[in-house]
Order: structure tokens, then sequence, then C-alpha cells
């Protein structure tokens, strides 16, 4: 939920944000806010199929880039193990912004790739009196070809809190 | 807020608003058994393998569950199916009770929905932190009675792994246990179909990332 300064208050209280199994490995994305500054953790689990003993294989954690806090954070993933991260960030003084990043599957394990912002806010987001507005999730999905990775976000437009679909191309080259 | 593609189609849902290929279309209202409840928390997934878009929403206390009845994305859809909350926790307070945040995933042979139940009776304690009702797929799809079975995470708040491709039909999920640090995971799979297999769910150890 935003504030009338644009600040995220809170969203759902589940560190686990969103998670994608794609093939064998399982990849989950979990959250923590420690001061107002956010901190995403992309974890990868191996071991489900054929006989379930999962483990870890790999985590790699991105912090907010402007310091502020996250939220609405999702995932998605190829079947070639490659990931993007989509989510917001907000501050007093941040209007929320849209932000990508991701590995691809032969990056070194534990990295993630510079951020990038995909959608800058264009100003404080005022709620209307009495209206609630949520990020409980947001959500990615990745295409039947394997090809591109869509993302959800929010970002604040002009006159209020936008959804934007943002395509992340998965190029055959590094 | 969901988003889904077919790879020609692509869906998105915010609170009652839907759009296709991001354009404004209709309310959820549509998909929805009760169109005067309020409506929330919408979740929508193309199954590449029945080649169905299946989409669920908070609608007031339950979760409607919808199914399209061919590969267009703009329906038309079954009748919607109302899943009480009870479905998930017997113990959810009728008056008051309901199912947030609940999340959708089709694998090969299941439709799983995790929701947390909120608001149980104060003469049964505590709800579950999150439970997870487990659908035939086939039944959904033939749009027949729906034999189900529910799965209890009763101290661990789960998400359910949206499988990518469908390539497995048992559902994967992941959590962290209540009071364990965040870097404690715990990682289930439920396997079996209900109506025709006994639904059974293995966990995961706990697993810390290693130093």
């Amino acid at each position: 939920m935003l504030d009338a300064s644009g600040a995220i208050l809170r969203d759902f209280n589940i560190p686990t944000q969103h998670a994608v199994v794609s093939m064998g490995p399982l990849w989950t994305l979990t959250r923590t806010q420690t001061n107002g500054i956010g901190q995403l953790g992309l974890t990868e689990f191996g071991g489900l199929v054929p006989t379930f003993a999962p483990h870890r294989v790999q985590t790699a954690m991105v912090t907010s880039p402007e310091r502020t806090s996250v939220a609405c954070p999702a995932l998605a993933v190829t079947l070639n193990q490659d990931v993007a991260v989509g989510f917001t960030t907000a501050s007093p003084a941040h209007y929320a912004s849209a932000y990508i990043t991701g590995r691809r599957s032969y990056d070194p394990p534990g990295t993630l790739r510079p951020v990038q912002k995909v959608a800058t806010g264009q100003a404080p987001f005022y709620p209307l009196s009495g209206q609630v507005i949520r990020m409980d999730y947001c959500d990615a999905a990745t295409t039947p070809k394997n090809d591109t990775l869509l993302f959800a976000l929010n970002y604040s437009g002009r006159f209020d809190l936008v959804t934007r679909v943002i395509p992340v191309i998965v190029s055959q080259n590094p | 807020m969901g988003i889904a593609t077919s790879g020609g189609h692509v869906i998105t849902v915010t609170n009652d608003r839907l759009e296709i290929d991001n354009q404004r279309v209709e309310t959820l209202a549509v998909r929805a058994c009760d169109a005067n409840a309020l409506l929330a928390d919408p979740d929508y997934q193309y199954d590449a393998s029945s080649q169905r878009w299946f989409s669920t929403i908070l609608n007031g206390s339950g979760v409607d569950l919808a199914i399209s009845d061919a590969s267009a994305p703009d329906g038309p859809y079954y009748a919607c199916y109302r899943l009480a909350p009870a479905m998930w926790d017997a113990r959810i307070d009728p008056r008051t009770g309901f199912i947030d945040s609940p999340r959708l995933t089709v694998t090969g042979n299941k439709v799983a929905i995790v929701g947390t139940p909120i608001n149980c009776s104060t003469s049964t304690g505590d709800c579950d932190r999150s439970d997870t009702l487990v659908i035939n797929k086939a039944d959904a799809v033939a749009g027949r009675r729906l034999h189900t079975a529910t799965v209890r995470h009763i101290n661990t708040p789960m998400r359910p792994a949206r499988d990518v491709n469908g390539f497995n039909d048992a559902v994967f999920i992941v959590g962290h246990p209540d009071g364990a640090a965040h870097d404690v995971f715990r990682v289930g799979v439920i396997t079996g179909v209900p109506g025709v297999s006994t639904v059974t769910t293995a966990l995961g150890r706990s697993t810390r990332p290693s130093p």
C-alpha cells in the first residue's frame, strides 16, 4: 500500500513472494526490508525430480537501487534457466518506479546483472480517500517459445498508479 | 495482479480489471460468480497442455475459478466454480472469514490454489498460515463437479511455483516457516489427483544456504 507521500508502507507480509519451477529447478524470490531498504533474494533449488530431495543451488541478492523500500517483486524463468526479476521501489523522496534485473544461465552462480529502471515514477501517488491500493503481489510469465519474459509491474503515473507490461527479450547471444 | 500469455495473447489482471493484449476489455466481474461482491487478488494462467485459460479471483469470502472453453482469451468461459473458504480451512468463521491472496498454478493433471485463511473461529484456534486446495484438472476442464483435496501448511506461509510449460504433474510449493530466518526455506511437493489417486505431500528439510 502507498501513502500520500508515495512511500510504500506495507504489502503482503509473506517473505516468499514468487516461485517458478522450470523443468527441473525451482526458483523463488524472497524480500526483506531493513530500515526502509528493501532487498530481494533469488534462490535456485535443485533435486526436485525425479526423486524429491530439494537442496539449494545458489542465491543471488539485489538491494533497492535507490536504497528505498521494495514491493511487488516477480520473477520469470525460461526453460534454459535464464531468469529475470522485476520489482517496484518507492520512498517519500522517490516516486514509485519499476526495475528489472536478471541472470543468464551461464552467469557465475549467485550473481545478477545490473539493475535497469524500466518505468520512472512521474508523481506522488495519492490514493482516493478510503481507497485501499494493495500490492499483494505482481506477476510475470514466460512465452511458450521461451524467448520473452513478460512482467506486469507498477509505477506511479501522472494521475494514478499504473500497471505496465514490460517484455524482457531473451536473446540467443550473451 | 496477474499476467499470463499463450504466446498469441497476453492477459493482465489488476484488481477487478482485465486487459487482453494491452487493451482494456472488461471488468473481471464477468469471470466471477457474483459480480456484486468485492473482487480482488486476481490471478491468471494459460495452460498449454489443455489450451485453456484459468483464472481465480477473491470474491467476497470465497475464491472463484473460471476456465475458458477454448484457447481464445476472451472466452466464452465455463460457468465459474464458487470455492468456499471452508474448502481451505474448515475452521474459518463463515461470517467474517475469507481466503486472502489466492495464488493459482496449473500442472499436467492438477489445479492448485494456495491461499491464506483469515478469521478462524475463536473456539478452534488460529487459522493455518496457508493451505492449498488441490483440484482435479480434468474435472475443471470438462466443466463437471470438482474432486478436491486440501493440503494444510499449518505454520508456513507457502507460495505455489508456477510451472513453465507444464512440465510437471506435481505441484511444488515453497515458503518460510514462521519464526525461521528468511534464509531458511521449506520446499514441498504435492502429488496425486483428487478423485483418482491419493493426494500426498512431501516436505523437504528446511534448507539454509551454505556459507
